[in-house]
């Protein structure tokens, strides 16, 4: 199977292991990762922000160069994600000469398109190690269920893909009610003061709902939580350290990838302690 | 045009029946007024019962009264009434014709119970295995598949539940019901089971250990976890009964003369004859064997199937009467037939082993599997001699030490391989063609066989058998590639070149295929087989092609599993069945219902709400190999008592009614039918209404809040549940995590309302859920509830008092937040509800339970039904209507109540429900009483100066009763009472042969008093009444004891006493009967007149009603002119131009030949009663004096808008009211123009100390006039000024539309109301915005006052038609639910404003419902009066007035005479005048004291007896 694939600057940067682990995962599933040709800016850091039709250009050049490809993208980013969703929305409802053109290939986020239940299948037959007595809960942060009418899920308040997917690789999943809770990402740089309470009160109903760790499936929401655990336990005087992983390395854990030790080593808190005390690596 | 469609309406010719669809309280409401004014009414429900949604209410609002209570009289009433047909499971599915003269196709779905047979005695549910979540209880309760929806459901008949086949039946060849018998394990009823089990397989020990177990691969389970493990359970439910001695059946009669032989005693062979046995005919069965059982017993090793299981199950068989002939093989098809015999059915099976065609086959170590198998069982059983009568040879010699290699991989082949291994082979291997993946041997087989240390070889295929001195020496083999058998069952094979190996071995087995020995049917029997050596047969009848002669199992399909042979015996009985009766051969296919598969999604769903629990199956563990290995002992133990039944709980229950027929067998009264088919129907009709009613909003789509996922967050219809007394908890408030009592409840409101996908109000909310905060307060003290809203909407009569008393009498809190999401602590279960308080500031607080005021939505099958019906929807699917014509839908003659028509509460319900019955029947008024069917009773015998001869019929409900109570012995002792000549006792004596039985003794025992020993009178008393009147009786001969619900039921468990109780509550009974007596009713004639009091728009819309309906009207008006408030109206708030409105509607009152309007007229006196009135008037400027006479009235005097005394009204002339807007704004347009800031305040005048009432209809007058200055001047600035918005309803569409017009709204507090003042000449306004926490200041051209609605004047009539008012000077109803539109007096009715505030479409609503009610007594000629009533002594009455103080209804009076007097055709029978008297100058009839004294008498004696010994 092959599909074109946008890592945005993120997986080319500060989550180097989240492109690593996707596309080990997709080499043992047999998914070829076609990386878009020259690709740019999803525009969503600053762009959409400031300037309507420019982030909408970024997106459409983007959008336009996979038209080319003509395959399904898939985007690991949730914030990427929401823009390019953003850009198909606009393609088809927008004005101009453009107004109602469909796109001749889906837009799927990295986990929607993990969870195909094809793909699903082989995660089950490949799966070596299941990840037992690993309690976890699913984070999903805005950007990738919301809004609705942006990105079409069915569950934007209680999403469950990534429930069931680690479900599947054997994991505890843990319910709990801030699946899609802001962690803060977009005032990392302007308004620290606030990402912290977001980011403590995550870690908190994670804690108090019993979970080891909390996996996400976007960079921005990993780097957020991952690194801000430091600061926040200065100021509150307790000790936070909670690893926060992504999908993507529990499945090449879960089937047994050689390389998934080393992708835990980028991380700000180690998870190998945690990993290891269950007899995982 | 006009004129033409006119006339072709009058060639219509009409139909005197009325149809209504939805049974709820409007439904019923509609139904009762129409059957009681004379129309035929077809009642169409699509559940089980009827009663809708206010029979799942605990308490109904203002009044806390409890609404089972108060709908309960409707339903029996409903139930019961000779005119209202009621079509229960149906829905309408076309609608033919014109108005007047519709033909509506009825679809009546399957209840499975016949209603006309059932008498709701619950057996069938106790019997019942299957669970679901009732619906009743909103999933919280669990209910049987056999179920009465509730207990006080009419009709009182029970339903089941079935949603389709389970895939576990249908995919078994058989149908075996698992379900049903998987069911019963977990209830421990292994007998029942097995019952279940034998329905449709006669071998359950065997099928449980051997089946290949299609079921296992379609159960849904499969979609979450792991599928039931339904053989084993199967094994489980033989193991249990088997363990029990053998009791051989009683041999079967015989109905039938034809004989049937049947040629092998296998499976198929042995199913066909038990089936045939049991139809009747005699049966022979030849078998060749020395033994029966066929394969089962001699082709399947010991350590898979005991023999000893075999033989009981063939057993069983044999001795229902089966002749069995072993030892017989049969040579020649034609000898049987020579016989006698007139059917044979060849079920020989396929007992011939095949060797392949390659070299090596003759050696002596070369075996085959089907005699291998059958040589190992027979020398088992002692038996040294085959079928052919050779001498057997002992496999085990040329086994023992040996190399065995077995070629095949099937079944059949790991059977012959595990048996080499128990029989001491040195190794045994196995080689077959097919691939691993692709064996056709079950893959647990093969497990378990590799675990006994067998080596599988596959992928081969056999070029020779290696010889060494006559020895077999190996296999010589080759690898494949590929392999597929082609359409024709040919072998395409690809092997792989170069790969020869030899497979070494010493003994080969070949298993690689059976087929039947056919050698007895030679060509000439005329009898045809197949290329495959197969019989042929015709696939659907099983005939081979001789006359006569059938075939089933292997030999027709070669070999196949058990159960395939099982269904094949029992199809090809049935067809020898048809055959010999000479009926049609092929078989006539049933109506099947759809297979359940149940969708991923669906499953997630209960796994989600808790239904559902992910847990893998059971597992049994085989014994060790050590042990297995070494003998023929069974391999699997099969599961314990406890591992079962945690398998069994393990079922979905897909189908939901398993079919296993519990029911059918308990039912006393053949009430039952599994096969009922789905019907349709033609009804005539002459109308319909609409009443279908709605669903609660699925708040699980507002994921938000969690519902379903959190177990503490629960729909306000479930909270209801919870409150009510005969809910899930019994009436205990306790949350669902952990039952405990929840402290701290969260009601949020608008959930499903006002929102985007709802951008309606639901109306109802607000109250219902200060109802249930109320409620569950009083419940528990300790609870506290706080109510989140956006703005209370206590808009209806006595609403706002009631809001008012919840928060400073019960202390219910109110946060004015629309709250965003809850969200749940993890290890409490508690929730927590961010909102911004009072001070704006943002608060977390913890809740135990959390309330969804979920709103109404309309349901799937209302969409449908208006498809069906043809009528139009609005956006939203509720039925479109307009404000002048509230109850008409887009199609004439169809007509919509209820919430169909837009949310609304009971009492409105129930207006409108009588209005729509009014309109119905206008269009039908020629043909009234031409439909309606009359009772014609026998004369009534004179029984005055007979001693009383009592009957007594003691009933034993099933097992209701008579399983606790001695009924025999209660019978007994009845019958020696004294008076008594006659007693009897039924299984139910309510059912319809048992009203016969009583007739008939009453005729045979010149029985003149009859005393029902049974249930309860509230339900059952008017049934027997009747038929003592049938068999010539007056009705109030008839006594009626409780032996059931206040005796057996409450004294389950104490039986002696339950009996000794049953018998002194007949003795009671017995003592009231010795002295009741007939009592006459009396006829009065009906004076077919109404008299309307109030000329406005209610009142106008009375008077028409009546007269359209065919009576005569008369219109009092105090004033000069009709019209009233709608005067000083100019538009609706949908665009109706309301003065043309009124001239046109003026216009037809009084020119219509049935009505007299009299004005400027005051009523000066009132006399008389129901039926018969007369009302003296003073009329004209003249006040000349008439007096009309008049059988109803109709008081519509309604009410006027407040002159304030606030805000500069009056003073300055810039401050109008709204009324006086509405008139400037359709005066000069010019001043509008010039408006530029206009400012409205609500509530003048209203909820305030000396009105403590909301006047409703102010917060939609100012909208109106808010979006008119908006249209006219879009410039200008309209604020309003408002405590809360009520906009209930669709009404909610306007204000959105006012805000989307930039009408600006501003709450204000009660404590800070605005302030006004001039200042330098401009009015100055000056409000606290709550929201800003400060002051606002507005400078308007115009000040427009809200002010109060007030009723008018009505003191003095009040007090001459004797009926009350509330403190707000509002006519006060009978009843604030149920009777709307009547006063408590009979024949007095009430509607438009004189009731409370309300809105044109409410008042035209509720004046047709006062027409409707007045034509209850109006269509009647005569009426009823007397029965059960006070009478008065008057040599007795002192006139003390206390009957006059204490009448709740105002009927005694003190007449000329001196003494009191009580109108018969008034009195309600209560009894308090009769109790109160204190000269005992009163009697109530039937229950006088003597009566009352004699059942006293019969405890006191009871007492004494007790107490001096004599009794238990």
């Amino acid at each position: 199977m092959k599909v074109s694939y946008y890592p945005g600057c993120s997986l080319h940067g500060t989550a180097l292991e989240y492109d690593e682990s996707t596309r080990t995962v997709g080499r043992l599933l047999g998914v070829e990762l076609c990386e878009l040709p020259d690709w740019n800016c999803c525009g969503a850091s600053s762009a959409h922000v400031t300037d309507e039709a420019l982030a909408l250009s970024l997106v459409a050049r983007n959008l336009a160069i996979a038209q080319k490809q003509g395959m399904d993208v898939v985007v690991p980013c949730a914030a990427c994600y929401s823009r390019f969703k953003a850009g198909e929305r606009e393609a088809a409802a927008g004005e101009g000469a453009e107004a109602g053109k469909k796109l001749n290939f889906q837009i799927l986020s990295l986990l929607e398109f993990l969870v195909d239940p094809g793909l699903l299948e082989k995660i089950k037959g490949l799966k070596k190690q299941p990840l037992t007595g690993l309690k976890v809960v699913c984070y999903y942060g805005c950007l990738l269920v919301r809004p609705p009418k942006v990105t079409g899920a069915r569950n934007h308040e209680n999403p469950k893909k990534m429930d069931e997917l680690l479900g599947l690789l054997g994991a505890e999943v843990i319910p709990w009610s801030y699946k899609t809770d802001c962690c803060g990402g977009s005032l990392v740089l302007t308004r620290t003061d606030i990402v912290r309470r977001l980011t403590q009160k995550l870690f908190d109903k994670a804690l108090e709902a019993g979970a080891e760790t909390i996996v996400v499936a976007c960079p921005l929401c990993q780097s957020n939580l991952d690194s801000r655990q430091e600061e926040i336990s200065l100021e509150a005087g307790k000790k936070y350290e909670m690893p926060v992983l992504y999908f993507t390395e529990l499945i090449g854990l879960s089937l047994g990838h050689p390389d998934a030790g080393k992708w835990f080593k980028r991380h700000f808190v180690d998870p190998t302690k945690l990993l290891a005390s269950k007899g995982l690596i | 045009m006009e004129k033409e469609r006119e006339r072709q309406q009058e060639k219509i010719e009409k139909t005197g029946a009325v149809m209504i669809v939805g049974g709820g309280v409007g439904g019923m409401q509609a139904a009762l007024d129409l059957a009681n004014s004379g129309f035929k009414v077809y009642l169409v429900e699509e559940s089980t019962a009827i009663g809708g949604r206010m029979a799942q209410l605990d308490k109904t609002f203002p009044t806390n009264d409890c609404s089972m209570c108060t709908i309960s009289p409707k339903l029996v009433e409903t139930g019961r009434h000779l005119n209202i047909q009621l079509m229960m499971d149906s829905e309408v599915m076309k609608v033919d014709g014109p108005a007047g003269n519709f033909t509506v196709t009825v679809r009546h779905k399957p209840r499975y119970i016949d209603i006309s047979k059932c008498t709701g005695c619950s057996e069938c549910a106790q019997v019942c295995p299957i669970i679901t979540p009732g619906r009743f209880d909103e999933g919280m309760a669990q209910q049987r598949a056999a179920y009465k929806l509730y207990p006080q459901a009419v009709p009182n008949a029970y339903a089941i539940e079935k949603r389709g086949i389970p895939p576990c039946r249908d995919a078994c060849p058989t149908g075996q019901r698992a379900q049903g018998y998987i069911a019963l394990i977990r209830e421990g009823r292994y007998e029942d089971a097995m019952r279940v089990i034998k329905e449709d397989n006669p071998f359950p020990g065997i099928c449980g250990r051997i089946c290949n177990h299609r079921c296992e691969d379609e159960c849904n389970r499969n979609l979450v976890d792991q599928p039931l493990s339904i053989a084993n359970l199967k094994r489980f439910v033989t193991d249990q009964v088997y363990k029990q001695p053998y009791i051989p059946p009683d041999p079967l009669p015989y109905q039938f003369g034809e004989k049937v032989a049947i040629i092998g005693a296998g499976p198929c062979g042995l199913t066909a004859a038990k089936d045939l046995r049991k139809v009747g005919y005699p049966v022979t069965i030849f078998e060749a064997l020395p033994i029966a059982g066929g394969m089962l017993r001699v082709g399947v090793p010991d350590y898979r199937l005991p023999p000893l299981i075999v033989d009981r199950e063939v057993r069983e068989i044999i001795d229902l009467g089966i002749d069995l002939r072993l030892n017989t093989p049969v040579s020649n098809l034609d000898d049987i037939m020579k016989e006698g015999f007139k059917a044979v059915l060849i079920a020989v099976g396929a007992h011939e082993g095949r060797k392949l065609p390659i070299p090596g086959t003759d050696l002596p170590e070369v075996l085959i599997n089907t005699q291998f198998l059958r040589d190992v069982s027979l020398l088992s059983l002692g038996m040294h001699k085959d079928p052919a009568g050779k001498e057997i040879r002992d496999p085990k010699a040329d086994i023992q030490n040996r190399h065995v290699l077995v070629l095949g991989g099937g079944n059949v082949a790991i059977d012959c391989a595990r048996t080499a291994v128990r029989l001491g082979a040195a190794k045994v291997d196995m080689a077959c063609l097919e691939s691993r993946e692709k064996m056709p041997a079950h893959p647990d087989e093969v497990k378990e066989a590799e675990e006994e240390g067998i080596t599988v070889y596959s992928s081969r295929s056999f070029k020779r058998i290696l010889d060494k001195d006559r020895h077999v020496a190996g296999v010589e083999a080759v690898k494949v590639t590929f392999m597929e058998f082609d359409q024709d069952g040919r072998l395409n094979l690809e092997t792989e070149e170069g790969s020869e190996h030899v497979l070494p071995c010493e003994v080969v087995i070949f298993a690689i295929g059976q087929r039947a020995g056919l050698a007895f049917i030679p060509e000439s029997a005329g009898v045809g087989v197949t290329r495959m050596s197969t019989i042929a047969v015709n696939p659907n009848t099983f005939a081979a092609t001789r006359p006569g002669v059938f075939a089933a199992g292997d030999v027709t399909t070669g070999t196949s599993f058990v159960v395939e042979a099982v269904a094949s015996g029992h199809k090809s009985a049935a067809s020898i069945h048809r055959y010999l009766r000479g009926e049609e051969l092929e078989p006539v296919p049933l109506p099947e219902l759809p297979v359940v598969k149940l969708t991923k999604e669906e499953l997630q769903e209960r796994v989600a709400s808790g239904d559902v629990r992910v847990t893998p199956r059971v597992r049994i563990e085989p014994r060790p190999v050590s042990q297995r290995t070494s003998s023929f002992a069974e391999v699997s133990p099969g599961y314990t008592e406890e591992e079962a039944k945690a398998e069994a709980a393990r079922c979905l229950a897909c189908g939901i009614c398993s079919e296993c027929l519990c029911c059918y067998y308990k039912c006393g009264l053949g009430a039952i039918h599994h096969d009922m088919v789905e019907t349709q129907e033609e009804v005539q009709v002459g109308s319909i209404i609409l009443s279908p009613g709605y669903e609660v909003y699925n708040a699980r789509l507002s994921q938000e809040y969690g519902l379903g996922r959190y177990p503490n967050v629960l729909n306000a219809l479930q909270f209801e549940r919870i409150l009510s007394a005969s809910g899930p908890t019994m009436g205990h408030v306790q949350r669902p995590s952990d039952s405990q009592l929840p402290r701290k409840i969260a009601f949020l409101q608008c959930v499903g309302s006002r929102d985007q996908d709802h951008p309606y109000c639901s109306a109802v909310c607000c109250m219902y859920a200060t109802k249930e905060a109320i409620i569950a307060k009083e419940h528990e003290k300790e609870i506290q509830p706080t109510i989140f809203f956006i703005d209370i909407r206590a808009y209806g009569k006595g609403f706002d008092a009631y809001y008012e008393r919840a928060k400073k009498e019960y202390g219910v809190r109110y946060v004015r937040c629309a709250i965003s999401r809850v969200v749940e602590d993890p290890q409490t279960k508690n929730l927590w509800i961010t909102y911004i308080d009072d001070a704006g500031e943002i608060k977390e607080e913890e809740f135990d339970l959390v309330v969804l005021s979920v709103g109404m939505v309309p349901s799937a099958s209302t969409r449908e039904l208006a498809k069906n019906v043809g009528i139009e929807l609005d956006a939203y699917g509720f039925a479109k209507t307009d404000s002048l014509t509230p109850l008409a839908t887009s199609r004439p003659g169809v007509y919509a109540c209820g919430v169909f028509q837009g949310p609304k509460d009971i009492p409105e319900t129930v207006a409108q429900a009588s209005g729509a019955a009014a309109a119905a029947s206008e269009i039908l008024s020629e043909v009234r009483g031409t439909m309606v069917a009359r009772k014609e009773y026998p004369e009534q015998k004179d029984v005055r100066e007979e001693e009383p001869r009592i009957g007594v019929f003691v009933c034993r409900c099933g097992n209701n009763i008579g399983g606790v109570v001695n009924v025999p012995g209660v019978k007994d002792y009845a019958a020696s009472l004294g008076n008594v000549v006659f007693a009897d006792e039924n299984l139910y004596t309510c059912s319809q042969d048992t009203q016969e039985k009583i007739k008939k003794a009453i005729e045979e025992h010149k029985l003149n008093r009859v005393i029902v020993a049974s249930c309860s009178p509230r339900t059952h008393e008017p049934l027997f009444q009747e038929t003592i009147r049938e068999a010539g009786l007056n009705r109030y001969l008839f006594e009626m004891a409780n032996i059931r619900d206040q005796c057996s039921w409450v004294h389950m468990h104490e039986k002696e006493e339950a009996t000794s109780k049953a018998r002194d509550l007949v003795r009671m009974a017995v003592a009231n009967a010795n002295l009741i007596s007939p009592l006459e009713e009396l006829t009065k004639g009906v004076i077919k007149r109404g008299l309307v009091i109030g000329g406005g728009l209610s009142g106008m819309t009375a008077a028409l009603g009546l007269a359209e309906q065919g009576f005569e009207a008369v219109l009092v008006e105090k004033e000069s002119e009709l019209g009233g408030n709608l005067r000083h109206l100019k538009t609706t708030l949908d665009g109706k131009n309301i003065p043309k409105y009124l001239e046109e509607l003026k216009a037809k009152v009084t020119k219509h030949p049935r009505i007299q309007v009299f004005s400027n007229a005051v009523i000066t006196d009132f006399s008389g009663y129901v039926g018969n009135y007369k009302t003296n008037l003073m009329v004209g400027p003249r006040m000349f004096t008439r007096e009309v006479e008049h059988g109803v009235t109709i008081v519509a005097t309604g009410g006027e808008e407040l002159n304030p005394k606030e805000y500069l009204y009056g003073e300055d002339q810039r401050v109008l009211t709204q009324l006086e807007l509405e008139g400037f704004l359709h005066g000069d347009g010019k001043r509008v123009q010039e408006l530029k800031e206009i400012v409205m305040i609500q509530c003048v005048g209203s909820r305030n100390e000396e009105r403590p009432y909301c006047s409703r209809v102010c917060c939609a007058e100012a909208v109106k006039n808010a979006l008119t200055i908006k249209s006219l001047n879009p410039r200008a600035r309209v604020t309003i000024l408002y405590r809360d918005m009520r906009m209930y309803s669709m009404l909610e569409e306007d204000y959105a539309r006012a805000r989307k017009a930039g009408v600006r709204f501003l709450r204000y507090e009660e404590e800070r109301k605005p302030e006004v003042a001039q200042k330098d000449g401009k009015l100055e306004v000056t409000v606290y915005n709550p929201v800003l926490r400060e002051n606002l200041s507005y400078h308007p051209d115009l000040l427009v006052l809200s002010a109060a609605t007030i009723p008018a004047d009505t003191a003095e009539l009040a007090s001459m038609l004797k009926v009350p008012r509330n403190a707000d000077g509002f006519f006060l109803e009978a009843h604030m639910k149920l009777r709307p539109v009547d006063f408590a007096s009979e024949g007095i009715y009430l509607c438009g404003v004189a009731h409370s505030p309300k809105m044109i479409d409410e008042s035209l609503s509720q004046a047709a419902a006062a027409v409707s009610r007045a034509c209850t007594i109006l269509a009647k000629d005569q009426i009823q009066v007397g029965g059960v009533v006070s009478v008065v002594d008057p040599e007795k009455c002192a006139a003390c007035l206390t009957c006059v103080r204490v009448c709740p209804y105002n009927v005694p009076v003190i007449n000329k005479d001196g003494v009191a007097e009580i109108e018969a055709a008034m009195c309600h029978g209560c009894g308090i005048c009769a109790s109160e008297c204190p000269g005992k100058a009163i009697k109530l009839q039937h229950f006088t004291d003597e009566q009352v004294m004699a059942k006293c008498d019969v405890i006191i004696e009871v007492l004494s007896e007790a107490f001096r010994g004599e009794r238990v």
